[in-house]
């Protein structure tokens, strides 16, 4: 398995992918903002498909598009007193209509479109690699810097803007950080079942902690473990590789909410 | 007399759509004092600790702040629209007080977990730091509340009903600890509350908050129960009363204008009874420092 140079580079865009999702996963559960990841990703279509049609690099269409996409859901939110869900849903169906479109406007069949749609290991390329490895850097050292207001903000919104803590600049930077990290996902898990990537690390470390560093250490755990042995499976079983992350990620979090020690507290039925 | 204020509200209406929750407030807040908010739900109690505390806009006028960093306001809201099973522990929320002075960028130190600790023990929950704060009791999350607020090293800590729901020793208890706190800490303290029965313990103002503000200063007078009755007639029914939709059936009377009396009135007697049902009773004997407890009453 180890001796075809895509699977390598496959586990190794795995590995790099799956530490920033359940990453940025963490305040996004935490935040209850786990539907967003959905609607970025599928808006994404769109800038996968504008990128082909005026050949402009998918990478940076796909990022422009998710970045405004989900940035444009939070102030729609925040300013226009509109349910998240409501706007997520328009946002999320006017990314996929104008891929629609622009799609029926480029002649010719776009194969590749296909394997944005659901990913596609054998499509990464070195540079991807080096694409991922930078963006997912930034991103870290963002991260890391504003680890505490992001923290403070994602448990009390308003008692974090009181005490001073800018809570709208935090959200916001939530938002284009789970945009830019989904746009570099999507080559491997694909558009569809990227979000799932972004939730299931941590929907599943929190059924076994109640300590935030502990369940951020399981989050990156279990993202590991879900891109690693999902991409390992879909090798020897020859099945599709996004699909077979989220299947196993899924199955382990299904297991987790059983064996769960917190789910007989108090607390979690509260 | 400036140099002493911390806040001033001037001319300040809030509105909320087509709801005028605040109208032309003037209210200045002295360093060092500590004022009582009361008044009837939805008079614009919270939205008041809410535009001092700088998380409501006023719609007209101006809230100034003297000498007073936002971050020197510790704010304790009534209800945390929190979801509990937040994975942190009651150390990690009094901490959370400590971020904005720390800034952005710059993590915790040894001394900020020190003073966590502290704050933790002056509301007596040092036991409970590593506890997930989910798992702590209603009155257990508040005095957390408070001790992430004072974990800021506020000058001015606005408390929005903080004993809502807590039985009377509770309340007690809990007064007795913000009157140490204000002491210890040198806060100055205001203090939405329903709780007619304590504010005459501790606070040296009192503003009584329907949409407008009156301000009573001295409440030794005021709070003698027949000055008090001829300031507020009916509106002691409608603060007192916890099971009754509150209301405010008067406008707010000059005790010259509404020369109530507690005895042969109809509405003063029925006031009575509502007092001993919430079981606090407002008497002459409250505000006499040597009956400190006869305020209360078993119901």
């Amino acid at each position: 398995m180890f001796e075809s140079a895509f699977m390598i580079r496959a586990l190794l865009g795995g590995v790099m992918v799956s530490f920033l999702l359940s990453l940025l996963g963490f305040f996004v559960v935490l935040r209850k903002m786990s539907f967003i990841g959905v609607g970025i990703a599928h808006a994404a279509f769109g800038g996968v498909a504008l990128g082909q049609l005026v050949g402009v690099p998918v990478l940076i269409s796909a990022t422009l598009f998710s970045v405004a996409t989900g940035l444009g859901i939070g102030a729609v939110t925040r300013k226009g007193k509109i349910k998240e869900d409501t706007a997520i849903g328009i946002f999320f169906a006017a990314g996929m209509a104008l891929g629609v479109i622009f799609l029926a406007l480029k002649p010719g069949y776009s194969a590749d479109l296909v394997s944005y749609l659901f990913g596609s290991i054998l499509a990464i390329t070195p540079v991807d690699l080096w694409v991922i490895l930078g963006v997912s850097l930034v991103i870290l050292v963002l991260i890391l810097l504003f680890f505490k207001e992001l923290l403070a903000s994602s448990f009390d919104a308003e008692l974090a803007r009181a005490s001073g803590i800018p809570e709208a600049g935090m959200f916001y930077l939530l938002l284009a950080l789970v945009s830019v990290g989904i746009v570099i996902s999507i080559k491997i898990v694909g558009i569809v079942l990227v979000s799932a990537l972004l939730v299931l690390p941590a929907a599943t470390a929190l059924q076994w902690s109640r300590r935030w560093f502990f369940v951020l250490v399981l989050s990156l755990f279990f993202g590991l473990l879900y891109t690693v042995g999902g991409l390992i499976i879909s090798y020897w079983l020859d099945f599709p590789s996004g699909a077979t992350i989220v299947i196993l990620g899924t199955v382990v979090f299904t297991c987790s909410l059983l064996a769960s020690p917190l789910r007989y507290t108090a607390i979690f039925s509260k | 007399m400036n140099e002493s204020r911390l806040v001033s509200l001037q001319d300040v209406t809030v509105r909320f759509e087509d709801v005028t929750a605040l109208h032309d407030v003037n209210l200045a807040i002295k360093s060092g004092s500590s004022t009582a908010l009361i008044g009837p739900n939805g008079g614009g109690k919270t939205t008041l600790l809410k535009v001092i505390a700088g998380l409501a806009k006023p719609s007209r006028g101006n809230v100034r702040y003297y000498d007073l960093k936002h971050s020197e306001i510790g704010y304790v809201p009534q209800e945390n629209a929190v979801d509990w099973r937040f994975p942190v522990s009651a150390l990690d929320v009094v901490l959370m007080g400590r971020y904005p002075a720390l800034g952005l960028v710059r993590w915790l130190g040894s001394e900020d977990r020190k003073v966590g600790m502290a704050m933790l023990s002056e509301v007596g929950l040092e036991r409970l730091a590593q506890h997930p704060v989910g798992s702590l009791s209603g009155g257990q999350k508040q005095r957390v509340a408070i001790a992430r607020a004072l974990a800021g090293e506020p000058r001015l800590l606005l408390l929005d009903e903080p004993t809502s729901g807590a039985d009377v020793e509770a309340k007690d208890n809990f007064y007795t600890l913000i009157s140490r706190l204000k002491q210890e800490l040198s806060l100055t303290i205001l203090i939405a509350s329903h709780d007619l029965g304590v504010v005459p313990k501790f606070v040296d103002d009192v503003a009584c908050v329907a949409g407008g503000v009156h301000l009573h200063t001295c409440p030794s007078e005021v709070w003698d129960e027949e000055h008090f009755q001829r300031l507020y007639g009916t509106q002691m029914e409608a603060v007192l009363h916890g099971k009754v939709p509150h209301r405010m059936v008067q406008e707010h009377h000059k005790p010259q204008s509404n020369p109530r009396r507690s005895t042969g009135d109809p509405e003063s007697s029925h006031t009575n009874n509502t007092v001993r049902n919430d079981a606090i009773r407002l008497s002459k004997k409250t505000n006499e420092k040597s009956g400190k407890k006869s305020q209360k009453r078993k119901p």
